[in-house]
């Protein structure tokens, strides 16, 4: 389902580098669930972000349901992210000034799907996510949590194969850690792959994690 | 040397055309040697940024040479206000040896470069850039095509001299004076005219038995008798004199322009049924869809010319 063979990731400016990932090589089924934990500046969102094609190797490959992302030009990066991955970010990427309802729905409109249908897609999620109740609210106005469970939306309205979540519960309370990890499961169950960097303890013991990944300056460790 | 506004900023853009245009020439240079689409190497990666930038390079000058082909006439139109002699741009780009050299040159870089691009469009379609080598090397070939133009036309207008006593439009395009195109008239209209339409038809007859060989050739031979009938035959129905031949006085107001839509269609027509229908057998792509393009603009360059033919002796009754 995932690979990473042999990647290396350095920032480069013209004063320093910076070797993000050094000669990483990891192997998720489809189904898992994975986590990659480890102190900030580790790499764990440098992997999370090559693995969306956010960003490309500096050497490597990076092969996502058997398309080699790290090699896809931005457009086409773009359009298998849209249709494949669903992203969860640290600080959520809400656009403050539209309702839960609109950014949910941002994802599905270059899908060209009816009215009807992204309606009642956007429905599903929010329904799974318990958010319904606050559809027309602007997001300026919802607490943590509650943003959390918009990005959660946002994330899934696609039906992606693969969640990627990067310190998703970076900002959130212990109960409202406890509500994402049920949610998780839950989606787990349902056959998603999930990807999640985290240096929150509570994900390390949990029954339902396949792997656990641990990143030390940008080297696995195990 | 005749320095104008116009001049300056041609000038200025062809010092910036020629800087942006070696780095894409180096960096087009590199991808066709070490390009490895399946590499997962550092300078794999590496060579895939610098192929969008050329990509970029070469699509920002391109964007840029279309509207000054046509700056660079309307500047020579200007400057035949105070070249002695010269009554449009004929007699201005007469007015310097390789004056015709530097207007072919920029007509053939259009067509290369529209080649490019469509190749570059073609590539980027797919998601392993499968024509980037090929591309590389077209532009590597044409880039020499390109500074060629550039040199001349530095030289063009650099040696522009105002107190020279030049041809106007209405000697160069003349049987009766010994002018580099006066061999044009040793052709009779009748059969120049018949091998404008029968090219078309050709054209016509490619296109419904979907043949791309029999299309490209009858564009080429289209483009070479639209330009000839236009100069010996059709320009004399737009000015209504039987002995203006002028290609350039088409561009002027007093005929509304009708040349810069003449000179578009007929320049996108042929270079829908050239190029585009190389780059469509090469690649394997819609080859209808260029032919379609090119039948479009042809035609309309047909109709158009043969309109005023048409309607000058509607309303005369003779032919001129």
């Amino acid at each position: 389902m995932i690979v990473l063979k042999n990647v290396c990731k350095c920032y480069e400016t013209e004063a320093q580098r910076i070797d993000a990932l050094r000669d990483i090589s990891l192997h998720v089924k489809a189904g898992e669930c994975v986590i990659l934990k480890g102190a900030s500046g580790s790499g764990k969102s440098t992997i999370l972000s090559l693995i969306a094609g956010l960003s490309k190797p500096t050497t490597g490959d990076v092969v996502v349901d058997g398309k080699r992302i790290s090699k896809l030009m931005e457009p086409f990066s773009a359009h298998f992210r849209r249709e494949n991955i669903g992203v969860i970010f640290q600080r959520y990427h809400l656009i403050a000034t539209l309702s839960v309802r609109d950014n949910i729905a941002l994802p599905l409109i270059p899908e060209n799907l009816s009215a009807q249908v992204m309606e009642k897609r956007v429905e599903e999620v929010m329904e799974l996510c318990a958010i319904s109740h606050k559809s027309s609210a602007l997001c300026r106005h919802l607490s943590g949590g509650e943003q959390q469970r918009v990005a959660i939306a946002r994330a899934l309205v696609n039906e992606p194969k693969i969640i990627i979540a990067d310190e998703p519960t970076a900002n959130l309370d212990a109960v409202l850690s406890e509500q994402f990890i049920e949610t998780m499961y839950d989606l787990k169950k349902s056959g998603v792959t999930l990807l999640i960097a985290t240096h929150d303890s509570q994900f390390f013991n949990l029954l339902f994690v396949d792997q656990q990944i641990e990143l030390k300056n940008g080297v696995m460790l195990s | 040397m005749t320095l104008t506004p116009e001049i300056i900023a041609i000038l200025m853009l062809d010092g910036l055309f020629l800087f942006f245009s070696s780095i894409a020439f180096v960096l087009s240079l590199k991808l066709y040697w070490s390009w490895d689409s399946e590499a997962t190497t550092l300078l794999q990666y590496r060579l895939e940024k610098e192929s969008y930038l050329v990509g970029l390079i070469i699509k920002y000058i391109f964007m840029l040479k279309v509207p000054l082909f046509l700056f660079f006439i309307y500047t020579c139109d200007t400057l035949s206000g105070i070249i002695t002699g010269a009554m449009c741009a004929a007699g201005v780009v007469n007015s310097v040896d390789f004056g015709l050299f530097l207007l072919l040159f920029k007509l053939l870089n259009l067509y290369l470069f529209g080649f490019w691009l469509l190749l570059h469009v073609r590539d980027v379609e797919s998601e392993l850039q499968p024509y980037v080598r090929q591309k590389s090397l077209f532009f590597g070939i044409a880039f020499f095509f390109f500074v060629a133009e550039i040199v001349l036309e530095i030289l063009f207008f650099t040696s522009l001299n105002i107190s020279k006593i030049v041809s106007c439009c209405g000697t160069l395009f003349s049987a009766s004076t010994q002018s580099s195109l006066s061999f044009l008239f040793l052709m009779e209209n009748w059969m120049i005219v018949s091998l404008f339409y029968a090219s078309f038809i050709l054209m016509l007859v490619g296109f419904m038995v979907k043949n791309g060989a029999v299309y490209l050739f009858s564009n080429l031979l289209f483009l070479f008798f639209a330009i000839v009938s236009l100069i010996l035959f059709f320009s004399t129905y737009v000015y209504e004199l039987p002995t203006h031949h002028c290609p350039f006085c088409l561009l002027q107001s007093d005929y509304y322009g009708v040349g810069y839509f003449l000179y578009a269609a007929l320049f996108l027509g042929t270079f829908y049924g050239i190029c585009g229908v190389v780059i469509a057998t090469l690649t394997k792509g819609f080859i209808l869809r260029a032919m379609r393009f090119s039948l479009f603009f042809n035609s309309l360059y047909v109709v158009m010319v043969s309109a005023y033919v048409v309607v000058y002796f509607l309303k005369n009754g003779v032919w001129l």
